[in-house]
């Protein structure tokens, strides 16, 4: 790749943590499923939230513990302009559940655990089994990438889109609002 | 088992070149050629080089311990031989200290205490065992993609160097950006790729500044 386009593509990572807040979007307004090229992939966004605005020097916070999704300091965080740059998130397809994070700068799966379902059978190689369940994984998080970078560069993706995240914002701020007046 | 080990952590890079699918005999060869050869100096710096997949010390590079299912693999080794900066400066000082004694000074020249510090440097150098590292690799030949357990931009820079002069074959790591390029490109979507300005979702304060970005 040309230094050029290096650059160019460099500082389009960006598009890595609105992935992220669009998956967070996307699995609160419409239950987290999603029908991928390589088969249907159900996933939540789970603990331990990164929130970050794109500036790297910028404001960053952190929260983890008791459903950090549905705290008043995650839709505070999200109105302020920050967007998830890392999470835990569960996944699951058929019987097989990945439990991983996902980085909002370079999209590394880190942390990855997979739980099988209980089945007699020992599986011929376990090594390989749990090598292919974490390339699996790989590829269905790069085709939900794809899902979204179809969206990011529709040309209704300002008008649609990003005004369905806002008011997913403006629901969650006003839920916070109401959860702070009845402490 | 190197690779594998505990839960995954892993960089995704895609295999590009002229024979990009080798054969197992090439494979296996390449690995042997470019095996781990150990620190065999007192330098400070770093070793790397391939192991086979069971253990640290582990250089037998056969096809049955190598090729699982659809995947060949193997781990980066990468020893490190390095004197700590405080432990350095207290050595140096006691030996300062007494070549003042032994010698009736009460100072020594610039010059004299730098032979002094890397002569205590050599020694401590000597007398470090260097730290040994290994990262799992795991490749699906066929598919041409490769896996390397570490997110460390250290350990994936050694990587790919090796990778690339082992097997004469590129690995492009598959960042955001440069996912993202190549799909505008497939769709025909440069252009809005070009003009993507980050989200701004701040509520509270409209019409906040966006950032300058390359138009190349």
């Amino acid at each position: 790749m040309a230094l050029d386009d290096l650059a160019f593509a460099i500082e389009r990572s960006f598009l890595a943590s609105e992935f992220l807040t669009w998956l967070w979007f996307r699995c609160e307004t419409e239950g987290g499923t999603f029908d991928l090229p390589s088969g249907g992939l159900s996933i939540a966004v789970e603990d331990a939230l990164q929130l970050a605005s794109w500036d790297e020097d910028g404001v960053k916070a952190s929260l983890r513990g008791g459903a950090p999704t549905k705290r008043p300091e995650a839709a505070h965080a999200l109105a302020a302009g920050l967007l998830l740059s890392k999470a835990r998130f569960v996944g699951a397809r058929g019987g097989r559940e990945w439990l991983f994070a996902l980085d909002g700068q370079t999209l590394d799966l880190t942390s990855v655990k997979v739980v099988d379902p209980e089945d007699d059978d020992e599986p011929e190689d376990s090594l390989c089994d749990k090598l292919a369940a974490g390339e699996e994984l790989r590829l269905a998080i790069d085709e939900l990438y794809d899902v979204f970078l179809g969206l990011r560069l529709d040309d209704d993706w300002n008008a649609i889109e990003v005004e369905r995240i806002r008011g997913w914002v403006s629901s969650k701020l006003k839920q916070a609002q109401t959860a702070l007046q009845l402490v | 088992m190197l690779v594998g080990k505990g839960a995954l952590s892993f960089r995704a890079f895609q295999v590009n070149g002229k024979g990009s699918v080798p054969t197992t005999e090439r494979l296996l060869g390449r690995l042997d050629q470019f095996a781990f050869a150990g620190i065999d100096t007192v330098e400070e710096g770093h070793q790397h080089g391939w192991i086979a997949p069971d253990h640290l010390f582990d250089g037998d590079f056969h096809a049955a311990k190598v090729y699982r299912g659809q995947y060949a693999v193997f781990a980066l080794r990468i020893d490190t031989r390095k004197v700590r900066g405080p432990v350095l400066a207290a050595h140096t000082a006691i030996a300062i200290q007494d070549v003042l004694d032994a010698e009736g000074l009460e100072r020594l020249s610039g010059r004299r205490k730098r032979e002094i510090k890397q002569e205590v440097k050599r020694e401590l150098l000597a007398e470090t065992p260097p730290v040994q590292r290994a990262y799992g690799v795991f490749w699906n030949v066929r598919s041409r993609r490769v896996y390397l357990q570490s997110t460390s931009k250290t350990v994936i820079e050694a990587f790919r160097t090796l990778f690339e002069r082992t097997f004469e074959l590129t690995a492009e790591p598959a960042m955001p950006g440069v996912r993202a390029a190549a799909f505008a490109h497939e769709k025909g979507r440069l252009e809005a790729l070009k003009d993507a300005r980050p989200l701004i979702l701040n509520l509270t304060k409209p019409g906040v500044r966006e950032p300058e970005l390359a138009t190349v």
